[in-house]
Parts: structure tokens; sequence; C-alpha cells
């Protein structure tokens, strides 16, 4: 300590603004975030890929396969996600990011995996304990319990599952319908020019992904190629967080997951979220009959048809109507239910794929008819497809294939798949524009096993002044 | 009559480990701790006193570095890395070592003896406290085969919890000659900090259980919920008076004073639980309307009186 002096004070001033500017003021948010600090991962093992995986699995035994002291490690990329729902326990892997060969199915105890293992990234799957097999029609990994190969449990995951740094961006295998094979199960797929069937979509009854009531464990929709009219099934999980959302109206590409429904009978397509779909083209229905009259009711019936007295194929004919397979098989047939006659039309039980039937009316004269109007109503049962449609004409030729139809809107209802339709929907055209001696068809254009929904026809009936 | 003086002080010292931060859990094993060192602390400071009839002042400045500090916790930990999905929570011991700590501010005071019946003070204090290094940190328990290290802990430009870094001061006393006497005090306290939790501030926070990082990872959100919180500035005045009388050569007197005369509800102090170890487990914590293991705060009184009557003989 000294005695203050002028000096001193002007010193301590010199000192402390040193000080002060040396350490300038900090601010709450001057930190730095903390950095990861990894490194890329080593794998220890013999690499693979995912066909060589598949090909352990003898298809003629059915034998699972069980991989031990193989020391191998199968490379792939996930592309299913389950943040959505529609996927559970299960991670969708194929062999490339782009162009892939080969997907298979990876069964995991864990109902979160999105966190982890996300859309593109790329994993190592250790297959020294896991068993294969072919489970609802596509080839699964997963562990032996007994004689099912069930998911890898919680505490076995690390042990098999390794992930990469790497999160590949997915590019989507374009795909046609009429192109869906075996070898493109398991792989993320893009269809595009597609749309959901029109009956889907009717303003009284908009169809969701899979929140009816009729829908159980998964809701499946019928998308119909616009480039070339073949169809498919998307199946949505009941599930799934989407499930209630309306299906899209309009037509375009959806990016999915190709597999097969759950008995193994057909393809169908599953999304990852609603956001794979991008519906922004216009539809590309058929063009239907569009008369303009506003008189829907009242008049009296000139043309009738309930069957009710319509025992055989025979008696079918000789009414006068036209009953034919273009390829000689199946045709429609009388039915009969309670009492109720009817015409049925089915491709179960067949072996008929193409099953092409046409049921084409007796001639029917509208020259002294005016506002005529056609009804009629179908029944759906065991449905797995919208494959029915309904057309008219003013110049049979008398072969079917060389008659120039024009389509007409009618309501083809989507029955239960799984038992007998809840009733008969009623549709009533207009087709007061026609003149002449007009017949109309009921066009059934199934393919077993698939494609082989039932249809009952009755009460056809033409009316007007 | 004034006079001034100028003092200076300068300081270098070191701390040698004591039990406490030598060994990672004492209790149960006889781990000591790795890289164990002593701290060293330097100091330096200056000041100037003022003194007249009736000022008497004060200035100082301050500046303190302590290097190498040693700091064990022990939490029970949910969200930890690189351990497999099967080992993601433990009761661990954190060990952060090397830790560099700063302090610097300025003190100033000065009282005016105005009357002699009125006296005024004031005082002030500005501080900044901080960490000066990102120090390393890894983690020992009884449910790991070995310790976990998980390398830097970036806790650099955080504030050192510990009270309000800024403070100032106005006061007012009356003494008068008949006995009685009052006086009151106004204080502003600000830059309080919460003590942050070191393991949030390591690769731990964004790392998943196969030490890559934890998808959706936002560096935004990171940065909101590192952030170190600073508790609100608030005022408390106080006051306190008395008056006394002699009575047949005793004194009787009453004494009342009056502590955060306006019920200030305030925080002194908090800390960041580290339960929520990693991202994912924090930002769902904060999320919840009231969160779960959300951070645990030290609140200072409200307002309080205190009253005495006596007799001095």
């Amino acid at each position: 300590m000294f005695d203050f002096k002028t000096l001193g004070m002007r010193n301590f001033n010199v000192v402390m603004t040193i000080i002060l500017v040396a350490t300038s003021c900090v601010k709450t948010d001057d930190f730095q975030l903390p950095e990861s600090e990894t490194e890329e991962i080593n794998i220890e093992g013999d690499l693979t890929g995912i066909s060589a995986v598949k090909s352990n699995f003898d298809p003629e035994s059915e034998v699972i396969y069980v991989f031990s002291e193989t020391n191998t490690v199968m490379e792939a990329y996930v592309v299913s996600s389950d943040e959505g729902g529609n996927f559970y326990k299960e991670l969708v892997l194929q062999d490339k990011p782009e162009n892939p060969t080969a997907g298979i199915l990876l069964l995991v105890d864990d109902n979160s995996l999105f966190e982890t293992y996300n859309f593109g990234r790329k994993i190592y799957v250790k297959l020294d304990g896991l068993a294969l097999w072919s489970n609802n029609g596509v080839h699964q990994l997963g562990v032996q319990n007994r004689g099912d190969v069930v998911a890898i449990p919680p505490s076995r995951i690390d042990d098999h599952i390794t992930r990469t740094m790497e999160t590949a961006e997915i590019i989507p295998l374009k795909i046609e319908i009429s192109e869906f094979t075996e070898i493109h199960e398991n792989l993320f797929i893009q269809v595009d020019n597609v749309q959901f069937n029109r009956n889907l979509l009717r303003e009284q009854h908009h169809y969701t992904f899979a929140g009816e009531v009729t829908d159980e464990y998964d809701g499946e929709r019928q998308l119909e190629s616009c480039s070339t009219g073949a169809s498919a099934m998307l199946s949505t999980s009941t599930f799934s967080g989407f499930k209630s959302l309306y299906l899209p109206e309009n037509s375009g590409s959806v990016k999915g997951i190709l597999t097969r429904n759950f008995y193994d009978n057909y393809f169908v397509i599953a999304v990852n979220s609603p956001d794979d779909f991008s519906f922004d083209g216009d539809r590309c229905d058929p063009e239907f009959l569009k008369c303009e009259s506003n008189n829907m009711t009242g008049g009296s019936a000139f043309f009738e048809e309930n069957f009710s007295n319509i025992a055989s194929l025979s008696a079918l004919e000789n009414n006068g109507w036209t009953n034919i397979n273009v390829n000689g098989g199946k045709t429609f047939e009388p039915g009969t239910f309670d009492g109720n006659r009817y015409v049925r039309v089915s491709a179960f039980n067949t072996d008929e794929a193409p099953l092409e039937a046409w049921l084409v009316s007796p001639p029917v004269d509208l020259d002294s008819v005016s506002e005529a109007r056609l009804s009629f109503e179908i029944m759906s049962s065991y449905d797995n497809a919208t494959i029915l449609s309904v057309l008219i004409t003013e110049e049979f030729t008398g072969d079917v294939l060389t008659t120039n139809w024009t389509q007409i809107e009618a309501v083809i209802p989507i029955g239960p798949t799984n038992q007998y339709g809840r009733g008969f929907v009623k549709s009533e055209i207009d087709i007061s524009c026609l003149k002449g001696d007009i017949h109309f068809a009921f066009r059934y254009l199934g393919a077993a096993p698939d494609k082989s929904t039932t249809y009952d026809i009755d009460n056809i009936r033409i009316s007007g002044n | 009559m004034q006079s001034g003086l100028v003092g200076f002080n300068a300081a270098w010292f070191t701390k040698p480990p004591n039990l406490r931060n030598s060994f990672s859990n004492s209790r149960q094993n006889n781990e000591v701790l790795i890289g164990l060192t002593s701290e060293q602390i330097q100091n330096v400071d200056f000041s100037y006193r003022y003194r007249s009839t009736n000022i008497k002042a004060r200035l100082s400045a301050y500046y303190t570095q302590i290097k190498d500090a040693t700091e064990i916790s022990f939490y029970y930990a949910d969200g930890l890395s690189g351990l497999g999905r099967n080992s993601t929570t433990a009761f661990v011991q954190e060990v952060l070592s090397g830790i560099d700590k700063q302090h610097l501010g300025l003190e100033m005071g000065i009282e005016a003896q105005l009357t002699s019946a009125i006296k005024l003070k004031a005082a002030a204090a500005m501080g900044q406290f901080t960490y000066n290094n990102n120090p390393e940190l890894y983690l020992t328990s009884d449910d790991f085969n070995d310790i976990v290290d998980y390398g830097t802990s970036y806790l650099k430009n955080y504030r050192i919890a510990g009270g309000p870094q800024r403070a100032a001061q106005i006061g007012f006393e009356y003494r008068d000659a008949d006995y009685w006497w009052f006086g009151t005090t106004v204080n502003f306290l600000s830059e309080a900090f919460l003590d942050i939790s070191p393991l949030t501030r390591t690769s731990n926070f964004l790392n998943d259980t196969d030490g890559l990082p934890i998808l959706n990872y936002d560096e935004n959100t990171a940065a909101k919920l590192l952030k170190q919180e600073q508790f609100e500035d608030y005022i408390l005045v106080n006051a306190i008076g008395g008056k006394s009388w002699l009575v047949k050569g005793k004194f009787i007197g009453f004494f009342v004073s009056l502590n955060n005369i306006f019920d200030k509800l305030y925080k002194t102090g908090g800390f960041e639980q580290s339960r929520n170890a990693n991202y994912r487990t924090l930002k769902q914590d904060r999320e919840r309307e009231s969160p779960i293991f959300g951070p645990k705060y030290w609140y200072g009184t409200g307002a309080s009186y205190f009253a005495m009557i006596y007799v001095r003989f």
C-alpha cells in the first residue's frame, strides 16, 4: 500500500481497462454445441447381399434355414418406415439405393424402428443366429422359434443390426402394375399414372385408406393404371396413423413397397406415409354415356327382368339374353337365394385368367319412349377387385367384341372380402338420348385366383314415358 | 482532511486434491481418478480507497483464474449413448476434470454522511464468472464394466452458478438525536444462473445407443435446450428501525426489521438435473406441461418481519 498520487490513479485506470477489454462480456448463448465425435464403424465378417441370402431358402421343401457359423454380414438399405404405423416391428430391406435387385423383410421386435433405422439408412445384418423362411408370400429373416420365424428380440437387436453413418437417397424402381413379379417383392417401387377405382370415391361413400367398418387388419383399395388398365391393391394397416384419411381422388404416381397380401394371393403396395402419393393429374375414367334429362321419376316400365322365371342357362337365352365368355369358359349363371332369383358371375374356383364374360340384354326399342332410364341392382360378395362394368349400345352387331359400346356410370358396390354381400345396390341411369333398338351389357373381367369377386345382378328395368 | 489509497494483491497457489475429488466412488471401490492433479489458482486485484470527513469510498477490480479443477457428481442418467439399446440408464459417477474457471469483476461502495442524522450508502458489484475451457468427462458406474469416456464437455463461456453476478444497493439511514432511527435499502440483483449439467454438453447429448448421432437432431432445438437459464432480475426492499428510552437509568427499546417488504418471489439458485442425458430424453421432458426431471430451484424467502423489545441494564 502506498499513498495516493495522481500517477497511481492513472495506472489503476490503465490496468482496469486492459482487464475489461481482454475479457469482453460473455452472453448466455455464447456456447458451443457438443459434437458427435463418432468414427465410422468397422464391420467384422464377410459381406454378402440380399439375393445371396434369399437363395438359401428352398421353396420346394419350405424348411426354415438357420444361419450358423457363416461369419457373414448382409449389407442392406432400409426402405420402410414404421413412423406412419403401416409397418409394425419389421424392416423392409433392399440391396441397393437405386435399381435394386432383391429385397427382404427383417422382423425386429421394436415398435419405433424409424427413430434408429430410418428410411434410406444403410445397415449391416449379422446373419449367424438368424433364420430365413417364406411367410405371407415373402422372404422373412428373423429368429427361429420352433416351427416359426419370429422377430429378433430386443435384447439381441444390437447384436444383429449395425447402422452405418450413411443414409442413402432411395430412388424408387419405376414399374408398371402389369410387370409385378416375385423378384420385385420387398422393393421400393414407383407406379406412375394410376388412380383409385372410381367406385371408391363416390359422393355418398368416399373410402378411406383403412378406416371402413369392414376393414380388418388391412384395408385394400384398388388402384388402376391409366396406361395399361391393369389393377393392383393398395394395402394399408388398420393400425396405421393415416387409415382414416380419404383416398386421393386424382391420378398420379405412388411410391411404396411391393409385397403380397396376407394370404399370398396377389401383389399389394404398402406405402410408408400418405405423402408417398403425388396425385396431381386428371383422372382417366372412361367416357360415360351422358344424357341430359332431368326427369328421373315416374313413367311406366316397358322392359323388366327380375329373373324370377329363369332357372337355367337355356331359359336365360330363350328370354333373349346373350350370355357368352369370349374365351369359351364360365359365363353368367342363374342363381337363387331365399326364393329370389338373380344372375351371378364369378371367377372363383376357375383357372381362367383372364375370365371375360358378357351378359347382353335383348333389344329394347326406345323410339316410342321419352325420358328413358335404365336401372338395375348389383350385389358384390367375396370382393377382391372391382371388375364389373356396364355398357350400352344402339348398334349391337351380335358380337360383343366388334360392337361399339359406351360405358354407363353404374354403381359397382364394393363388398366384403370374405363373405356374402349385405345387399343389392341400385343404379339408375338416364339413357334418354338413345334411340332405336338398344342393348345393354354387363361385362365381367376377372382373373383367377386374385380377381374373383362374385357379382349378383337383379331387378333390371327400363322405364320412361 | 482527505486521503486516497491504492492497493494491489497478486497470488498464485495450488490446491491438492482432497478425498472428495480423488476417488470416483469411495463408498464402493478404490478407483482413483484418472489424471488426478492439483488445482492451480491465480489471482490479481487492485483497489482504491478514498476517505474524507464525510465520504468513504472504495473501488476494486479482481481477476481470478482457476485451472485443472475436478468435480464429481452422482446421479441417475437416462439416455446414455454407445452402450447398446439395453444399457441406456444407470446410476453414474460423473468425473469432470481439467476445468478452467475465470472470475473477474468490479466492486464499488460509497458512504456519505450528509448531516449528523442522515447517511446515504450505495454499492455495486459487477462480475462475470465463467467456465473458461472445455473439460473432459467420463462416467463410472456399477453397471459398466469399464469407464465410459464421453470426451469433451463443451462448457466454455457458460456461467458458473452461485448467486447473482451483478448487484447494486442504495441505502438511506436516519438517526435522530431523540433516540430513534430508521434505515432502508433497495437492492437490485441480476445475472444469476442455473447450474448446468456437464453430461448434456458432451457427445452423449447427440449420440444414440449405438454411438451414431440421434436421428432428427436439430441444432436449433439443441441450442435452445442447452442454453443456460438466466434467472429473472429482482429488487428487494428492506427496512429497519428502532427507538429507545432511558428510564430510571435503564434503556428500554424496540427494534424492527422488515425484509423483502414487497414479498418478491425470486430464484436464488438451482441446477439442471442430469437425468435427461440426451437430446431425445431432454426434448421429450421439456415438451411436457411440467417436466418430470426439470431443473431444481431454490427460492428466496418472501416478506419477513422481525421485532424485539429489550431492556438493557
